[in-house]
Order: structure tokens, then sequence, then C-alpha cells
């Protein structure tokens, strides 16, 4: 089984195959919990939860089609759970990403977990990142963390190649903007 | 425990590759090198194998469990109702016994011939429904608010049902005291009607949207304002000509602004700025 493709697992598991959704799941669980993580700002009780709602409505679509690729669809369910959430939550949410990082960075005392997982660098480029437009955010994430090809993240993202390579173009620039800014930042403080 | 993840997309000339792709010039792909190096500092904590099998479990739970039964249009109609069938109670009693007590006082002025009926029922009354609606909705008018919008209901059917309830009542009051007038001064109901009834669902459309924008207060100081400039220039032969004029008296015209800018607050009503500058939300590129 572990030999078979995503898409052939896929179509397993929708038959009921729970080997098969095993194997799904140890192959991407992590993948979308880190992705998910990164891009509602280090909160990982909503990761989590979103990475089960992924998982859950990518098995209860009825309409899969085996010829599509199956990485980008899971990645654009993820990208579409966390815009609803974002959209219906929004009176009950923290605005994530900026707070926590540079809340951190600023009163140098992070959470435990935080202290566990990020060196100040990385504090640093969650902050920044937690900066950027979520257009940007998401196709910088999908692209260099996720090694998601230009053409794979047109399809998760549903937008054309050239508008994936222009927000990773200006992302990059303004990622490398803000990161100047808040090494500035921190040196102040 | 958790462990960590390093991204694999580390190598300088994968990099290079990736940034190459996307047209860069030479230079700024150099520059921009480290800065994708860079990223993989920022580690995300990847799931033990012990979280990866309760993950599945729960996932297989909810996969097995059976799905909720489709919920029929007359439950969510009966929800629609109870709900709104609740907001009046959380409209501000003031508001009610206070458009009682001026629609008196407006009523006993016309009856007793103190204030001309054009006055009353083209200024006065337009702006007691306006006053209402402006303290209808807002921190400043709610304790409660901050629950209620904790709450998966809709604000717009909050707003919208409370709008309702107190306009049926003002509009109730008003017609009370027309059919009044016109029994007593032997006037012509429907022109009575006219001089109210356009102007006060395009004051109440207006001072909805000011309220949500600018809080009560200042919406109601606005449209005392608004009313204080036309009673002070009516007894001038312009401002004569300002209340005579017809397209301040009810016509369609009147009521397509109305709606126009009562669609506007509505579209406003969940966003509501106010309220989201004292309490952070969502992420600007998110909304």
């Amino acid at each position: 089984m572990a030999d078979e493709t995503d898409e052939q697992l896929m179509m397993r598991a929708m038959q009921g195959n729970r080997a098969a959704l095993a194997c799904l799941v140890e192959r991407y669980y992590a993948s979308v919990l880190g992705y998910l993580y990164r891009l509602v700002g280090q909160n990982r009780p909503l990761a989590e939860d979103l990475s089960q709602e992924a998982f859950l409505r990518l098995l209860q679509q009825e309409t899969y089609d085996p010829r599509r690729a199956f990485r980008p669809w899971l990645f654009a369910i993820a990208t579409n759970l966390v815009r609803d959430h974002f959209k219906a939550a929004a009176t009950r949410r923290m605005q994530p990403g900026l707070e926590g990082a540079v809340g951190a960075l600023a009163d140098g005392a992070p959470g435990p977990e935080e202290c566990a997982l990020a060196s100040e660098q990385g504090t640093a480029i969650a902050a920044a990142i937690g900066q950027l437009g979520e257009e940007y955010r998401a196709a910088l994430l999908l692209r260099f963390y996720h090694g998601l090809s230009i053409p794979e993240i047109a399809l998760a993202l549903d937008i054309p190649l050239g508008t994936v390579k222009s927000r990773l173009s200006i992302g990059t620039r303004r990622l490398r903007t803000l990161l100047i800014d808040v090494s500035r930042q921190g040196a102040h403080r | 425990m958790t462990q960590r993840d390093t991204p694999g997309f580390d190598p300088a000339e994968e990099i290079s590759t990736a940034l190459h792709e996307l047209d860069l010039p030479a230079d700024e792909v150099s520059a921009l090198i480290p800065i994708i190096a860079s990223l993989k500092a920022w580690e995300v904590p990847v799931p033990t194998a012990t979280e990866t099998r309760l993950f599945l479990a729960r996932l297989e739970d909810r996969l097995a469990a059976p799905a909720a039964p489709p919920v029929s249009w007359r439950s969510h109609l009966a929800l629609l109702w109870q709900i709104a069938l609740r907001q009046p109670r959380l409209i501000h009693r003031s508001l009610w016994a206070g458009s009682l007590v001026a629609m008196t006082c407006a009523l006993s002025l016309a009856w007793l011939g103190l204030m001309r009926q054009d006055i009353v029922f083209g200024l006065f009354v337009p702006v007691i429904a306006t006053t209402g609606v402006a303290f209808l909705y807002g921190p400043e008018v709610d304790p409660a608010l901050e629950y209620a919008k904790a709450t998966p209901i809709s604000t717009r059917l909050l707003v919208g049902s409370r709008l309702l309830a107190l306009l049926s009542y003002e509009v109730a009051l008003e017609l009370a005291i027309t059919a009044a007038i016109a029994l007593h001064t032997h006037e012509s109901f429907s022109a009575l009607l006219a001089l109210w009834l356009g102007p006060t669902a395009l004051l109440s459309s207006c001072s909805l949207l000011l309220s949500l924008l600018l809080g009560p207060v200042v919406t109601a100081g606005s449209m005392f304002a608004v009313w204080l400039v036309q009673f002070i220039e009516l007894d001038q032969v312009l401002g004569r000509f300002l209340l005579s004029d017809p397209h301040w008296q009810t016509s369609p015209l009147l009521f397509a602004g109305a709606a126009i800018i009562l669609l506007l607050g509505f579209w406003l009503v969940p966003s509501y700025p106010r309220l989201t500058s004292q309490h952070p939300t969502i992420p600007e590129s998110f909304s």
C-alpha cells in the first residue's frame, strides 16, 4: 500500500478502506498541520481542529476525480477552511500571527510551547510572515515550506500561474523588507 | 512530546532554481536566497506517532457517526421567529417609553393648535422615530451585545429584528396620532401621512447607518441638528420653501433612497467598525 499513489489511496479510502485512510493520514497529517499552524498564526489547537476538518471534508467529498492531483486539492481544502474560519468566527477570534509573534518578540516572554519550538530568528520570521497578506502567505508557505510547484499552487489556490508567480515575487520582496523591519524593532527593544 | 519540523526546501541550489522560476533579476535572486534559506528557522510542531494515531481514531469516529438529519425549512423558520421574537426585549425600555411620551407631546401640540401640523408631522414625528433607531444597536446601548455577537446568530438578523420591532411600534404610534389629528381637524389622512412616512423611512435608515459608524449620541445629535436647522428656517421664506419641497415629502424616490441606505447599513453591520476597533478580530487579509 505504501507504493500506491495518493490518488489511488484516496479512491480506496472513499470506498471505506481504513488502511488506505491511515496511509493518507500518515503521509499528510504532519504536513497539513504544519501548514495550518503557520497560516493561522501558530495556534496549534486551532490548526489541529482545522486539520481534522480538512481530512473530514476531503473524505466526505463524493465527487473525487482521481485524475485530479491529490496534494494541491488537500491544501486547497485546508486554505479554504482557514478563510471560512476567520470569516465565520470574526467576533470570537483574536488576531493571529502578529500578536503571538511580535508580542513574544516584544516582551521577551513567549509561552512555554513557543519557547520550546521557536528560536529568536524563527519568531522574527513568524512575525514577518504573519504581516503578509493571506494570499502572499499561503503561496509562500506552499512553495517554500511544502515544496509545491507553481502549477500545484495554482491548483491549490485556484489562481492562474501568472498570479502565483507574481504573489511569490511580491511576497518574497515584502518578506525581505519585513524581516529587516522586525529585526530593527527587536534591536530597539 | 513534540518533535520539530524543518522545511524540506533547504538546499541553496533548489532555492535559486525556485527564485529563477519567478523571472526575477539575477541580483534580486542573490539578495533573496538568504531570506528564503532563513525560513527554515521557523519550525513547527510535528505530531508524534501517538498523536497521529489519535487523530486517525477521531477522524474514523467522525466518519462513522451518523449524519445529522436534515433540518426542515419549517424548523429554520421557527428558529428565526424565536430569535426575532426575543429581540424586542433587548431594546432599552426607555426607547419605548420615550417614543410614547414624545408622540403624546406631538399629539398635544397639534391637537391644541400650539404647533402647525406640517411642523409636527414633517419634522417632529420623523425625528422621534429616528432618535429611537440611533439607540437601537451598539455596545453603548446594549451591555449584552458581546454575548449576542459570540453566538452563531447573524448580526443582520439581530439588527433587522430590532429595527422591525421598534419601527413597527413607532409607525403604529404615528399612525394613531395622524388618525386622531385627521379626525379632529378634518384634514386628509393621506395628506398628513405623506408628511412623515417618507421622511421617517429615510431618516431612520440614515440613523441606523450613522449609528453604526459614529455611535448613537453623535447620530441623535446630528438628527436633532437637521431638525433644528429646518425648524429655525421654517419661519423664514427659504425654510418654508424647503419644507414644501416635494422631494422632502413622501415619494418613491425617498423610499428608494431609504432602501439603499438601509441596505448599506445592513451590509456594514457584521464588520461594525467601532466594535471591531475595540476588539481586534480577524486579520485584514482574510476580511
